[in-house]
C-alpha cells in the first residue's frame, strides 16, 4: 500500500484548495527512472504528461499516431505511448498520453493504474490510499 | 506500506505558488531549478545532483484543473 497526500494550493481568489498528488517514477528510453509528482485525476481516462516531460523521457513522435483527447477547455493532440511507471514497489506498463502542448497539468489517470490498485480518496483526512 | 520520497513529502508541504505555470526540480527541501521546459531544467539540475535524488513537478497556471479527459480513438 502507498499513502499519498493532498497539497494545499491557492485558487485565484487566494483561498485554499487541496489537491491529491501522487509520487510516480517514469522509465525513460535510456532506462533511467524520473520522479514526478502528478495530480491524481480519477476523471482522466489516461495518464497525461506535458510535451517537455515526454521529451525528457525520450518519447519520439514516430511512436504512434496522434489522437485527440477532450477535456474541460477543449480538445488537444496527444500521442499515446506504452511505457513503464512505478508506484510504490509496483511497476506497471501504462498508457501515457504525451500531450503535444505544454499547457496541461501532469495527471495520473485511471487506465491500467486503477486496474492495478484499489484507490481510496479520503479527502477529509487529506489522504489517498493505493492498495 | 511503501514510503514516499523526501522530495514528495517536501513538495506537499512547500508553497509553490510563485512558480505558477512553471516546472520545478526538487532536491530535498530545496527547489534547485525552475522554468518552462521540464527537459531543460532537469538536465540542468543533473549537472549538480544525482538523478535518484531529484524530482519534477509542474505547478498549474490556472486555478481550475482539467477534471476529466476522454480519449477519442478517432485518428486525425
Amino acid at each position: 500500500m502507498v499513502k499519498f497526500e493532498y497539497k494545499k494550493e491557492l485558487d485565484r481568489n487566494g483561498e485554499a484548495v487541496y489537491r491529491p498528488i501522487a509520487d510516480v517514477w517514469f522509465k525513460s528510453s535510456t532506462n533511467n527512472w524520473v520522479e514526478l509528482h502528478p495530480y491524481i485525476d480519477s476523471g482522466a481516462d489516461i495518464t497525461l504528461v506535458p510535451y517537455s516531460f515526454g521529451k525528457l523521457l525520450g518519447f519520439r513522435k514516430i511512436f504512434a499516431p496522434r489522437e485527440k483527447i477532450g477535456g474541460i477547455g477543449g480538445k488537444m493532440d496527444v500521442i499515446c505511448v506504452k511505457s513503464e511507471i512505478k508506484i510504490g514497489d509496483k511497476i506497471i506498463k501504462a498508457t501515457i498520453g504525451w500531450a503535444q502542448s505544454e499547457n496541461v497539468p501532469a495527471l495520473l489517470g485511471r487506465s491500467e493504474i486503477f486496474d492495478e490498485f484499489e484507490v481510496s480518496f479520503k479527502q477529509r483526512e487529506k489522504q489517498i490510499l493505493f492498495s | 506500506m511503501s514510503k514516499t520520497t523526501n522530495n514528495y513529502q517536501n513538495f506537499i508541504k512547500t508553497n509553490t505558488s510563485r512558480f505558477k505555470g512553471q516546472w520545478i526540480v526538487l532536491f530535498g527541501k530545496k527547489i534547485v531549478a525552475h522554468g518552462k521546459q521540464a527537459d531543460v531544467i532537469y538536465e540542468r539540475a543533473l549537472k549538480k545532483y544525482p538523478a535518484q535524488k531529484i524530482s519534477l513537478a509542474k505547478i498549474p497556471a490556472e486555478s481550475t484543473l482539467v477534471l476529466w479527459l476522454s480519449l477519442n480513438t478517432k485518428k486525425n
